[in-house]
C-alpha cells in the first residue's frame, strides 16, 4: 500500500493509504472532536462533530473519509466551529438535567464537548417533553436512560462487532430512533450478558453502571 | 432557554484508577479499577491488555465488590474447645442439606461464628504453626498435607509449595489444576513435553478453523470467546464438539453433539477419515512426530459409521467435520473440563493432541493447542511448582539431581516420597494417613467430588489451618482460620492462559487485622525455624525466576503495566506467542493412541439419567467471590438444574418447578430449567451453589495419569417436588460428620 | 431468498411480524434477534401486531394536504368507531394525481373517498375513484408502435461495442433524472471501468417525493423500455444481475413489470445469453418495505443487503463499490427508458426533441392547484406555464402564487418566475431545481406558510434517523416552525437558517441537507407573504 500525503491546517503530512483523516489528523497531535467514534470500533461517522472541511460542497467526517493525494483540510474553520457547536447544542438540547455518567464514571463526552465548545445557551426546542424516551431499569447491572441517548452506534457496535453479543440494535427510525435489546425487550430481559462493554463505550449517560450500593442482593 | 448544566461529579475527580488484572477466569484481563482513598472500587475499566484489548465480561466488569463484603474476615479465629469433635456448622454442610436458599448468606454466619472466638495473630499463628508441627513430629511429615490456590500470585503459589516443601517436609502439596486440567497437562507433557499453551487465543483470528473442544467459552472465558466469535465473523470456521449445547455454536459452522463420555470415540474417527483420505501432514508427520503407524492402526476401526453408534453423532457430520479440518491450512484447537474431567480425561487429550500433530498444526501463526486454563494464575500455580510431582518449572521431584539442585537453592533437604494429589489427599485422609492440613484460599468441601466422602475426610483430621478472605464451607472444620488479602489488596504476578505474566497491583487494603497471605507464610515458616526474608514481592519472583528457568529474563521491572509472554528469549522480548515452531522440548511429538474407555457410575434404572456439572457465566467456582458480589448475586441468585423438554415432560417438571436430584452417593433439591442445550437424558447443574451443591452428587472416581475426577458424568434420578424442604434450622448442631 | 423478502411474504401472509414469527426467522436462519427488529421498526411496512382487518392509509404530504386536509379529517372521525377498519396518516403514496390520496389494504390506491362509501370500497377493489391518465401507451417516447417491435434496439446494439452505446449517450446529452442531473455516459463508463464484483445494474423506482408521480406512468405503460435500458446498462458494464427496486405502493406497475419480465425471459431477452452467448443477465424485481429514504441509492443498497436503510458515506460510490461491494449502476426509471428511446431514434432525435438548445422530452409530474393533475410530457425547456397549460390550467378561483418545480426538496419560486424553462441550468439560476421534475403548484389563497412546513416535516419524517444534524435539526426547525405559526414568539429566521446551514453542510445525505431548505428559502424568496410573517415576527 501506497502512502499518500495531504495538508492538514496548513501541516503537511504522510500517511498510508486509506488512513482517515481523523487518525492522520492525530498523527499531527490534532485532535478533532468525536462523539461516535472510538479508535476500537469501526467509524460510522454519525455524530457529524468531527465534520471538516476539504473543499467538497458538503462537510465529510473525518472519523470515515479516508485521505486522498493533496487533499487540503481544514479543521478548525470558523464554520466548522459554528456547526460543531450547532450539533452540540441540539443533542444538549434533550438531555437529561443531570449527566448520570457524571455521577458514575465522570466521563461524559457529550458534556466535555459542550465545555470545550463553550455551550452556554441552548436555542432549540427541548424536545423530551413532547417525545420522551424513556428509561430502562430491568437490568440489575446496567441503567438505560433512552433521553440521554445520542444514536451514536457506539453500544450497538461493542455489543455485536466487539463482543459479538448480538444484542443491540437501533430502533425505529428518524427522531423516534433508539436503541433496543432483541425484539425491543427491557434490557433485563434480554439476551444481554451483562459484560459491561456497551456501558464502557457509551459517551453520554444513556448507559452507566446501575449503583453496586443500592442493588438488592435479595 | 434552557441552559448547559455543567454537571461534574466532585467525588468522581478524587477516584484513582490502577492499572490491575480482572481476578477471575485465565483470560486474564487487564482493568483500571477507579477506587477513592478509602479503597472503595467504584467501577472497573477494561485496560489495553494483551489478551483483552480492553474488553471485560460481567465478572470482571461487576464482581470486584466481594472484597468489601461484610462477612470478611478481620480477624484470626480459632475454634472454640466446645466445638469438637471438628464437624461441619451450617446447616447446607451438614449431610445431605439442600433446598431453597436462606436470603442473603453463603455460609450463615449466625450458625457458624459462634463456634468461633477472635484471637490475635500471635495465638493463631503459634496455633497453626504448633498444629501442624505435632502431627509432623507425632505421625511423620508425610501425614500432612497442603492445598494452595490457584487465585493467589506466582509468589504466593511459589511460597506455599516452599512452605510445605521445606517446612513442612513433604511433597503432599496440590492445588485446584487438579480438578481442572491436570489430565490436559499430564497428556500435553507427554506428547509434546510441554503443559502450556503453545499458542494465544487471539491467534485464533489467523486460523482456518478452529476446534472447540468440550469447553463452553461464552460462560467460562467470555473474553476469550469474543475473539473467537469475531475471527468466526471474519471467517474462521468454529467447529464445537460438545455433549451440551455451548453458547458458541450459534458461531460455529459445525456443531457436534456426542454423547457423554465419547470423545475418543469421536476425535479417532476423525482422524480416520482423515487419514483415510490422505489429509493429514505426512512431511509434518516425517519430520516432527513418533508413533503414527500405531496410531494409524488404533484408529482403523473407528469408521465414521463405528462412531455414530458410540458418539450419536451420523457418520457424514463426522466425515464432514473430519475435512473442513482436515483440508484447513490452519487449525487451533480450544478445549476444556468436557475433555478433562473424567476418568478417561488423559485419553481425551491425547487425541486432540493426536489431531494436531496429525494435521500439521501445531508451531506456525494460526494452529496450536490451547487448553483454556480456569483460574486467573492455574497456569502460574504449576508453573510455580503447586503441584505435588514438579518443582517450580516442571522439574520432577523424583529426579535426584533435580532435588539436589533445589536442595542448595532452598539449603534444606528435601523429601524423596512422591506427593499425593488433591483427590488423593482426601481418599487418604479417609484412611486416617492424612492427619493435617493447610488449605489456603480453597475450598475442598464444595470443590471436590462426592461431598460426602470430603465431609469425613475433614472431620477426621487432628489439624485444619484455613486461610481465607471468608468462613469458607471449608472453614467450618478448621482449628484456625487466618484472615488473608483478596486480589485487589495484593501486589504479584499473575500467568494467564496464553502464559502472559502480568503484575496484579494493590487498590485497597486488607480489612481489619487481615494479612498478605505471603506475610502469613513468611511468618509460619519463621516460627517453624526457618530464616525465610524477602524484602518484597518482587524479590520472591526474582528467587522463583531462579528456581524456574522457564520464566528466564523476567523482572517485575521488565514486566511493567503490560506483561510479557514466557518463554521470554531475552530482556527485550515481548515473549512467545506461538511456540514449537522448529521442534518440541521432547525432541519429536509423541501420537499416544486411545482406545474409547467405560465411565464409572453409569446410568441404570434406578438412576437413569446422566448429570452433568460446571460453571456459569456469572459465578465462579464455590462462589465465595461471586455470591458475595451484589450484582453478579442479583444477576444469578440460584442453581438451576437444565433439563430437556422431553425428558421434563416426561417426568411432570416444568420450568422453574423444584426437583429431587438424586445420585448414588446423595441428592439435591433444586429448581429446573427447560432447555434444549442438553442433550435427552442428559442435565446440567452448576457446581457454585452449596444450597444445591453438585459435588454431593459426582463420583470420586479419578483417571490413572492426571489423577482428575470424573466432574462430568455421574448417573442420576430427577423427580418432581411437590414443596422444597426447608433447611433446618440452626438450633439442633450437630458437630459430628453427618 | 432475501431477509426482507422473507419478511415482507411474512407480513403479507400474516398481517403483521410478530415476536414469534421473528425468533422463527432467527432459529431458522441462525441470526440475532437484534437484527429482525432493527428492520421490523425501520420500514413502514412492517408491522408488530396484526391490528384492524382492514387500513385506510391517508396521506399527509404536499398536495394531499393542500386538497384534502379537512376531507381526511373528516373520514377518520367518521372511521375512528369502526372496529374494524385502522386509519392512519401515512407519507405520500406517489398518487397525488389523486389529490387527497389514499390507500386501502396496501393494494388500491385513489382519491379519498365519502366515509359514506367505505362499506362499498372494502367489498370492491379498486373502486377508489381515480382521475383518467391521458398519457397511455405508447408513451411519446417508446419507439414502439406495437409489442412485437421490443427488444428491436437491444438486439441491434448488443452487437455493437459498449463504447458505441456510451458515445450515443454522450452525443444525446442524457443526464440523470432522478434528480442528480449526473450525465448518464460518464456514469456508465465509470462503472464500465471499474474493477472487481459482483456487478449489478439497478433500476431506482423508488420514487416517494411528494408531488413525483412520473417514474409510476412509465412503469405501467412502458416497462419493456426500462428493462431494455437495463440490459443495455449491463452489457456496458457487464453486469449478470438486474434488480428493480419498486416501491410498495405501485402496485398497478408491479404486475405490469412482472408480466414483462415473463415475456422478455420467453423472448430470451433475459437469460442465460441475454447480452450474447453465455452472457447471462436477468432481473429481479424488489419491492421495497417503504420509506421515502430508500429512493437514496446507497440506503437502497443497504436494503437490497438486507439491512436497515440508512445511507452510506460516500465515497465509495455505488459505481466503483455498490451492491455487495462490486461496481454497481443505479439508474432512475426515467433515465433508463430514455436510454432505449436514444438508442433506438438516435442522438439527434432526442436532441431535436427539445426546445431551443435543449435536448429531448421529459415527463413532468404536475400536481397541486391546476385542473387536472396529470404526468406530461414536454421538450426540455418548455416554460412551468406551458406545463400548467398543459394540465388544464389553474383551478377555477386562483391564481398561481408559488411552485416547487421538482420536488420537495427544490424551493418555491414565486409566480413572476412562471416562464423559466424547465432545465436543470435554468431552474437552478432562478433559485430553484428541476429536481425530479414533479411540479407542485400552489394557487393564491393558500397558506404558504402550512405549504413549506409540510414539505420540511416530510423530511422529518422520512429522516431515517442515522445522523445527528438530519434526525434531531429537522425535528427542532419543523418544532420551532409549528411553534411559531401557533404559539408566535421569537423570530425564528435568523436561527432556522443556521440550523438550515448545519443541516445542510454537515448531513450525510440529501435528505437532511435539504431537509429546512422548503421553509428556509420560502422566508427569503416569500418575504411578504402573510402566513410566512408569523415566523419572523418577535413577541407575536
Amino acid at each position: 500500500m501506497s502512502d499518500v500525503t495531504l495538508t492538514i491546517d496548513g501541516r503537511r503530512v504522510t500517511v498510508p493509504e486509506g488512513t482517515t483523516i481523523w487518525d492522520a489528523a492525530q498523527t499531527l497531535g490534532i485532535d478533532i472532536p468525536v462523539l461516535c467514534h472510538d479508535p476500537r470500533l469501526d467509524p460510522v461517522g454519525v455524530c457529524r462533530v468531527c465534520a471538516v472541511d476539504v473543499g467538497e460542497r458538503t462537510l465529510p467526517a473525518a472519523c470515515v473519509r479516508a485521505v486522498s493525494p493533496d487533499m487540503e483540510v481544514r479543521t478548525d474553520t470558523q464554520e466548522i466551529m459554528a456547526h460543531r457547536r450547532v450539533l452540540t447544542e441540539l443533542l444538549l438540547a434533550d438531555q437529561p438535567a443531570v449527566s448520570q455518567r457524571e455521577q458514575t464514571t465522570g466521563d461524559d463526552k457529550l458534556y466535555a464537548l459542550a465545555r470545550e465548545v463553550k455551550v452556554t445557551d441552548i436555542p432549540w426546542p427541548d424536545q423530551s417533553e413532547r417525545q420522551p424516551r424513556g428509561q430502562d431499569a430491568s437490568s440489575p447491572v446496567i441503567a438505560v436512560d433512552h433521553q440521554a441517548c445520542i444514536m451514536c452506534d457506539r453500544c450497538v457496535r461493542a455489543c455485536d462487532d466487539i463482543q459479538h453479543n448480538d444484542v443491540i440494535t437501533r430502533t425505529g427510525k428518524g427522531y423516534s430512533a433508539r436503541i433496543a435489546f432483541d425484539l425491543d425487550v427491557p434490557m433485563g430481559e434480554s439476551s444481554c450478558v451483562s459484560c459491561g462493554e456497551c456501558v464502557a463505550v457509551c459517551p453520554t449517560g444513556a448507559l452507566t453502571h446501575q449503583s453496586l450500593a443500592t442493588t438488592d442482593a435479595g | 432557554m434552557k441552559q448547559f448544566a455543567d454537571s461534574t461529579n466532585a467525588t468522581f475527580s478524587d477516584l484513582t484508577e490502577t492499572a490491575t488484572l480482572c481476578p477471575y477466569c485465565g483470560v486474564g484481563c487487564a482493568l483500571n479499577y477507579g477506587s477513592d482513598s478509602e479503597g472503595v472500587i467504584h467501577y472497573a475499566k477494561g485496560r489495553d491488555g494483551a489478551s483483552n484489548a480492553g474488553r471485560l465480561c460481567v465478572k470482571g466488569r461487576y464482581g470486584f465488590d466481594y472484597a468489601a463484603h461484610p462477612q470478611r474476615l478481620t480477624r484470626p479465629l480459632i475454634r472454640r474447645d466446645d466445638a469438637y469433635p471438628r464437624g461441619p456448622l451450617s446447616t447446607f454442610s451438614r449431610a445431605n442439606s439442600s433446598g431453597p436458599r436462606k436470603p442473603g448468606g453463603i455460609v450463615d454466619y449466625a450458625e457458624v461464628l459462634p463456634h468461633f472466638r477472635e484471637a490475635t495473630w500471635e495465638e493463631a499463628l503459634e496455633r497453626a504453626a504448633s498444629g501442624l508441627a505435632k502431627v509432623r513430629d507425632t505421625h511423620g511429615a508425610h501425614a500432612l498435607a497442603g492445598f494452595g490456590s490457584a487465585k493467589g500470585s506466582n509468589e504466593e503459589a511459589y511460597l506455599f509449595q516452599k512452605f510445605i516443601r521445606t517446612v513442612l517436609g513433604t511433597n503432599n502439596v496440590d492445588h485446584c489444576t487438579r480438578l481442572c486440567h491436570a489430565s490436559s497437562v499430564y497428556a500435553l507433557i507427554e506428547g509434546i513435553g510441554s503443559g502450556a499453551v503453545t499458542n494465544v487465543v487471539r491467534d485464533v483470528e489467523n486460523a482456518e478453523v478452529a476446534v472447540i473442544a468440550g469447553c463452553n467459552p461464552t460462560a467460562n472465558h467470555p473474553v476469550a470467546a469474543s475473539f473467537m466469535k469475531q475471527a468466526a465473523a471474519k471467517g474462521t470456521g468454529l467447529l464445537a464438539v460438545n455433549v451440551r449445547r455451548p453458547g458458541m455454536a450459534s458461531y460455529c459452522e459445525q456443531y457436534c453433539q456426542i454423547t457423554p463420555g465419547s470423545d475418543v470415540a469421536f476425535y479417532n474417527a476423525v482422524m480416520h477419515v482423515i487419514i483415510a483420505e490422505d489429509l493429514h501432514d505426512q512431511a509434518f508427520i516425517d519430520q516432527r512426530t513418533e508413533g503414527f503407524e500405531a496410531l494409524a492402526k488404533a484408529v482403523k476401526p473407528y469408521t465414521p459409521e463405528a462412531a455414530e453408534a458410540m458418539t450419536g453423532v451420523p457418520a457424514a457430520q463426522i466425515t464432514a467435520f473430519a475435512r473442513r479440518l482436515g483440508q484447513a491450512q490452519s487449525a487451533m484447537f480450544f478445549w476444556g473440563m468436557g475433555i478433562s474431567q473424567h476418568v478417561f480425561g488423559t485419553d481425551n487429550a491425547r487425541c486432540l493432541i493426536a489431531l494436531a500433530l496429525l494435521t500439521g498444526n501445531i508451531g506456525r501463526p494460526g494452529t496450536g493447542l490451547h487448553p483454556l486454563r480456569g483460574q486467573n494464575n492455574v497456569q502460574g500455580a504449576s508453573d510455580a511448582g503447586l503441584v505435588p510431582m514438579y518443582y517450580p518449572g516442571y522439574q520432577a521431584v523424583s529426579d535426584a539431581s533435580v532435588r539436589e539442585r533445589f536442595e542448595q537453592l532452598w539449603n534444606v533437604s528435601l523429601p524423596e516420597q512422591p506427593g499425593l494429589t488433591t483427590a488423593e489427599i482426601t481418599h487418604a485422609a479417609l484412611e486416617g494417613e492424612i492427619r493435617g492440613l493447610y488449605c489456603m484460599g480453597e475450598n475442598p468441601f464444595l470443590s471436590d467430588p462426592d461431598m460426602n466422602q470430603v465431609r469425613k475426610a475433614l472431620s477426621s483430621l487432628d489439624c485444619l489451618v484455613v486461610q481465607d478472605l471468608f468462613i469458607t464451607e471449608t472453614a467450618e472444620f478448621a482449628d484456625v482460620i487466618l484472615p488473608a488479602s483478596a486480589f485487589m489488596e495484593k501486589r504479584g504476578t499473575f500467568t494467564n492462559t496464553d502464559r502472559r505474566v502480568q503484575i496484579g497491583r494493590p487498590v485497597r487494603q486488607p480489612p481489619g487485622q487481615a494479612r498478605q497471605d505471603w506475610h502469613i507464610l513468611r511468618d509460619l515458616a519463621q516460627r517453624l525455624g526457618h530464616d525465610w526474608d524477602y524484602a518484597d514481592e518482587s524479590a520472591v519472583f526474582d528467587e522463583f525466576v531462579q528456581a524456574a528457568p522457564l520464566y528466564a529474563n523476567l523482572t517485575y521491572d521488565r514486566l511493567g503495566e503490560h506483561g510479557r509472554w514466557y518463554p521470554c528469549p531475552d530482556a527485550n522480548s515481548e515473549g512467545e506467542r506461538v511456540l514449537f515452531g522448529d521442534q518440541f522440548p521432547i525432541g519429536r511429538g509423541r501420537f499416544v493412541p486411545a482406545e474409547l474407555g467405560q465411565a464409572p457410575d453409569l446410568p441404570d434404572d434406578d438412576y437413569p439419567l446422566v448429570l452433568n456439572t460446571g460453571r456459569q457465566l456469572e459465578h465462579w467456582h464455590t462462589g465465595v467471590m461471586t455470591r458475595r458480589s451484589r450484582a453478579l448475586d442479583a444477576l444469578a441468585p440460584e442453581a438451576r438444574v437444565e433439563v430437556h423438554p422431553s425428558d421434563a415432560k416426561r417426568l411432570g417438571i416444568t420450568d422453574g418447578s423444584w426437583t429431587t436430584l438424586r445420585s448414588r452417593r446423595g441428592a439435591v433439591e433444586v429448581q429446573a430449567h427447560i432447555t434444549r442445550d442438553v442433550a435427552l437424558g442428559t442435565l446440567f447443574l452448576p457446581m457454585h451453589f452449596r444450597e444445591a451443591a453438585a459435588n454431593l452428587l459426582t463420583t470420586p472416581e479419578l483417571d490413572p495419569f492426571g489423577k482428575i475426577p470424573q466432574f462430568k458424568i455421574c448417573a442420576v434420578a430427577l423427580a418432581p417436588l411437590s414443596t422444597p424442604l426447608t433447611p433446618p434450622q440452626p438450633d439442633a448442631v450437630s458437630h459430628a460428620a453427618g | 431468498m432475501r431477509l426482507l423478502s422473507e419478511l415482507e411474504s411474512i407480513q403479507a401472509s400474516t398481517g403483521a411480524l410478530t415476536d414469534e414469527a421473528l425468533k422463527a426467522v432467527a432459529e431458522r436462519r441462525g441470526i440475532p434477534l437484534y437484527q429482525l427488529q432493527g428492520l421490523r421498526s425501520f420500514y413502514p411496512v412492517f408491522r408488530e401486531t396484526a391490528g384492524a382487518a382492514h387500513r385506510i392509509q391517508i396521506c399527509r404530504d404536499g398536495p394531499c394536504r393542500l386538497h384534502g386536509q379537512a376531507k381526511a379529517k373528516a373520514l377518520a372521525e367518521a372511521l375512528d368507531d369502526d372496529s374494524r377498519i385502522d386509519v392512519e396518516y401515512v407519507s405520500c403514496l406517489g398518487q397525488c394525481d389523486c389529490a387527497p390520496a389514499v390507500a386501502i389494504d396496501d393494494k388500491h390506491y385513489g382519491t379519498l373517498p365519502q366515509a359514506s362509501d367505505i362499506d362499498v370500497l372494502l367489498d370492491r377493489p379498486n373502486a377508489l375513484e381515480r382521475p383518467a391518465q391521458p398519457l397511455a401507451a405508447p408513451l411519446p417516447t417508446d419507439p414502439y408502435p406495437t409489442q412485437t417491435q421490443h427488444y428491436t434496439t437491444s438486439r441491434e446494439w448488443l452487437a455493437r461495442p459498449a463504447e458505441q452505446v456510451i458515445e450515443a449517450l454522450e452525443a444525446s446529452g442524457l443526464q440523470g433524472l432522478g434528480g442528480a442531473a449526473f450525465p448518464t455516459a460518464r456514469k456508465w463508463s465509470f462503472t464500465r471501468a471499474a474493477e472487481g464484483g459482483p456487478r449489478s445494474v439497478i433500476c431506482n423506482a423508488d420514487e416517494s417525493e411528494p408531488g413525483t408521480f412520473k417514474d409510476r406512468l412509465l412503469l405501467e405503460q412502458a416497462p419493456h423500455l426500462i428493462i431494455e435500458g437495463m440490459l443495455m446498462g449491463a452489457a456496458v458494464i457487464n453486469a449478470d444481475t438486474g434488480i428493480i427496486y419498486l416501491r410498495h405502493e405501485y402496485e398497478t406497475a408491479r404486475q405490469h413489470i412482472e408480466t414483462a419480465l415473463e415475456q422478455a425471459r420467453a423472448q430470451g431477452v433475459l437469460g442465460d445469453n441475454a447480452r450474447g452467448p453465455g452472457l447471462a443477465f436477468d432481473i429481479e424485481l424488489f419491492i421495497s418495505p417503504g420509506g421515502y429514504i430508500l429512493g437514496e441509492e446507497t440506503a437502497l443498497l443497504e436494503a437490497l443487503e438486507d439491512r436497515r436503510g440508512e445511507p452510506r458515506h460516500k465515497p465509495p460510490f455505488p459505481v466503483t463499490a455498490g451492491l455487495h461491494g462490486g461496481p454497481t449502476l443505479i439508474n432512475n426509471v426515467e433515465t433508463l427508458a430514455a436510454v432505449t428511446t436514444i438508442l433506438a431514434r438516435g442522438a439527434q432525435w432526442w436532441r431535436d426533441q427539445g426546445v431551443g438548445d435543449y435536448a429531448g422530452l421529459k415527463y413532468f409530474s404536475v400536481s397541486g392547484d391546476v385542473e387536472h393533475p396529470q404526468v406530461v410530457c414536454l421538450p426540455w425547456g418548455s416554460p412551468v406555464t406551458q406545463a400548467i397549460a398543459a394540465c388544464g390550467g389553474m383551478r377555477a378561483d386562483r391564481d398561481l402564487l408559488a411552485f416547487s418545480p421538482g420536488g420537495a426538496s427544490t424551493p418555491f419560486l414565486p409566480a413572476s418566475a412562471a416562464d423559466t424553462p424547465m432545465a436543470f441550468e435554468t431552474l437552478r439560476e432562478a433559485g430553484s431545481g428541476l429536481g425530479t421534475g414533479a411540479l407542485f403548484v400552489v394557487g393564491t389563497g393558500r397558506n404558504l406558510a402550512d405549504v413549506v412546513i409540510t414539505q420540511a416535516r416530510f423530511f422529518r419524517n422520512e429522516s431515517c434517523g442515522k445522523c445527528v444534524p438530519c434526525r434531531s435539526g429537522s425535528t427542532k426547525g419543523v418544532a420551532m416552525a409549528y411553534d411559531a405559526v401557533n404559539k408566535g414568539g421569537r423570530d425564528i429566521s435568523q436561527p432556522l437558517s443556521e440550523l438550515h446551514d448545519t443541516l445542510m453542510r454537515t448531513s450525510i445525505c440529501g435528505l437532511g441537507q435539504v431537509a429546512l431548505l422548503p421553509i428556509v428559502d420560502a422566508l427569503k424568496t416569500f418575504p411578504d407573504d402573510p402566513s410566512l410573517k408569523a415566523l419572523q415576527k418577535d413577541n407575536a
